[in-house]
């Protein structure tokens, strides 16, 4: 690999990655005022443990994202733990993405509080590339409220531009450019490169690499038999500041159809697959509970798969637990000839042909289920058997009601207990936001 | 005995959570249109009329197609979330905040 032949078209291109500052804790301090100044945890629901934000104060407390309350209670006595509010979360990101798509259309939301922005093209028609930051930024306030600031980064690619707001000052802006990269590449530790986890990091630093311009110092012979062929030259490329394999695939999030000659216009690539997961309070070992759980997660999926206008034929479902102390996973899925959208079919495939094929070794707790291989509808010829078309008024129907009344305003009989039903969520890293987002 | 009491050391310890405590109850509110959008200034709850100091937060939430607009406001020292359906134009008190297992 040719990695001093490629920097010829290097600075051609200019990203911002706008990365709102712990931005679940921070919009519930903008909320309630008597939050503010506080450190503040944010759990996934009230009653669970596992911290998944905290705020700024918090972290100056040392506490963190997978930190557990009660420890987090001896650092910060005064900590105040909330569960998550995702509604609120996912509409203060849909107005983020407005005002990142009045600066260009070319907008990676990458999770709910962070979007790369491609600027490449807009620069004859916006200020420079800082002045535009720092407009965003107040836009980002007028919007949401002065409570909530972000770290805009700048630079020739996602990568960069991510290395730039992980590591500028809270609220401000940073670009990383042809002056400033070796010496940042030399001085960053991989805890603020995306890309690099902990458990690649603690590889690197066996070999005494604690910066990604070390990596520089071996080539991709020396690399190969620790990393592979793939992960060697990944950590070249991030070692000269390229942008890696995960994040140059967001280039292929857009379509360009180029429909419209002249003013050609980018889409969002349609999902390739709906999927829901659920961890339960407690290990699951009631036949009937694990069944109201299959089918609640199935009625969530084939509701999103709708709304989508599309239709998937691989089904699978996937089970974690414990046992003796041990953990437990297991995994089934089919593929079928035909394509399904109703959540009559989709359940009884994945409980009577997937999950009664499980051993029931161990109690679940975690619980998922996917449609996958989807296809837009418009592209799938309706089946002409009348059972199907009958099962098609009936979904149609509660389209409607969902959408008028909200998704389990008409349920099966099994979900009867209002209270044991699993509702919508949107998660942090957004894994569904052609759903989510859609409208 | 020892297990008995750290359990429920720990469990004292997840139940103070401050958090909002859910009301849900028919409100009236009065508020301004201004700049195409609405601006609550006062509700009525329980026959006493309370005066909106602070709007922090507005929030559109949905559950399914259903589309509510949620109103984050502070009232002298409390903060409350005010609840608009889109749908059938009710207004509701959603929820009020209380710290460390008391209202403030």
């Amino acid at each position: 690999m040719n990695i001093e032949k490629s920097r010829h078209d290097f600075y051609l291109r200019k990203f911002l990655l706008i990365d709102i500052n712990s931005y679940f804790a921070t919009l519930l301090q903008q909320e309630n005022p008597f939050l503010r100044g506080k450190p503040v945890a944010i759990v996934k629901e009230t009653g669970r443990t596992c911290i998944i934000a905290a705020s700024k104060e918090a972290k100056k407390c040392g506490i963190q994202t997978g930190s557990n309350v009660v420890q987090a209670r001896q650092m910060a006595p005064e900590l105040v733990v909330m569960g998550a509010e995702f509604d609120l979360y996912l509409d203060a990101t849909k107005r983020l993405i407005k005002i990142f798509q009045n600066v260009s259309p070319r907008v990676n939301v990458y999770s709910l509080d962070e979007a790369f922005v491609e600027i490449t093209q807009c620069g004859r028609l916006r200020a420079d590339a800082r002045t535009l930051a720092q407009n965003i930024q107040q836009q980002i306030q007028t919007e949401l409220g002065s409570f909530v600031t972000s770290n805009v980064g700048i630079g020739p690619n996602r990568f960069l531009a991510k290395m730039a707001a992980e590591i500028a000052p809270k609220g401000s802006v940073l670009e990383i450019n042809q002056e400033n990269l070796d010496p940042i590449l030399a001085q960053v530790g991989f805890a603020d490169v995306c890309g690099i986890g902990p458990r690649l990091a603690r590889k690197l630093a066996l070999m005494g690499v604690t910066h990604p311009y070390q990596i520089r110092f071996y080539d991709e012979q020396d690399l190969q038999p620790l990393f592979g062929p793939f992960w060697s030259q990944e950590l070249l490329k991030m070692a000269y500041g390229q942008e890696p394999h995960h994040l140059a695939l967001l280039d292929k999030e857009f379509v360009n159809d180029g429909s419209q000659a002249g003013t050609q216009r980018d889409y969002w690539r349609p999902p390739q697959s709906v999927s829901r997961s659920i961890t339960l309070w407690q290990l699951a070992d009631d036949e009937q509970e694990i069944k109201q759980v299959l089918y609640n997660l199935t009625r969530e999926v084939i509701f999103k798969v709708r709304k989508l206008k599309m239709a998937g034929r691989r089904i699978s479902v996937s089970l974690s637990g414990s046992h003796n102390f041990q953990d437990l996973f297991w995994k089934s899925h089919q593929t079928l000839s035909t394509f399904v959208n109703h959540t009559q079919q989709m359940f009884e495939i994945v409980y009577q042909k997937l999950y009664s094929t499980w051993q029931r070794n161990f109690k679940p707790i975690k619980f998922r289920v996917c449609l996958s291989l989807l296809k837009p509808t418009k592209q799938i010829n309706p089946s002409l058997l009348p059972s199907w078309q009958k099962q098609e008024a009936v979904e149609t129907a509660l389209d409607e009601i969902a959408e008028r009344y909200g998704l389990f305003a008409v349920r099966s009989a099994l979900l009867t207990k209002e209270k044991q039903i699993i509702r919508p969520e949107v998660t942090g890293f957004l894994g569904d936001k052609q759903y989510q987002l859609s409208k | 005995m020892v297990f008995v009491i750290l359990y429920f050391g720990v469990l004292f310890v997840l139940l103070i959570n401050s958090m909002y405590q859910t009301l849900h109850e028919t409100i009236r509110v009065a508020g301004v249109f201004a700049h195409g959008k609405f601006k609550p200034v006062w509700f009525d709850w329980h026959n006493e009329q309370f005066k909106i100091s602070q709007i922090t937060l507005i929030s559109k939430i949905k559950d399914g197609g259903r589309q509510q607009q949620l109103y984050s406001i502070v009232v002298g020292n409390d903060v409350f979330r005010l609840l608009f359906d889109l749908q059938t134009h009710d207004w509701f008190v959603e929820a009020v905040w209380v710290d460390e297992g008391g209202a403030r």
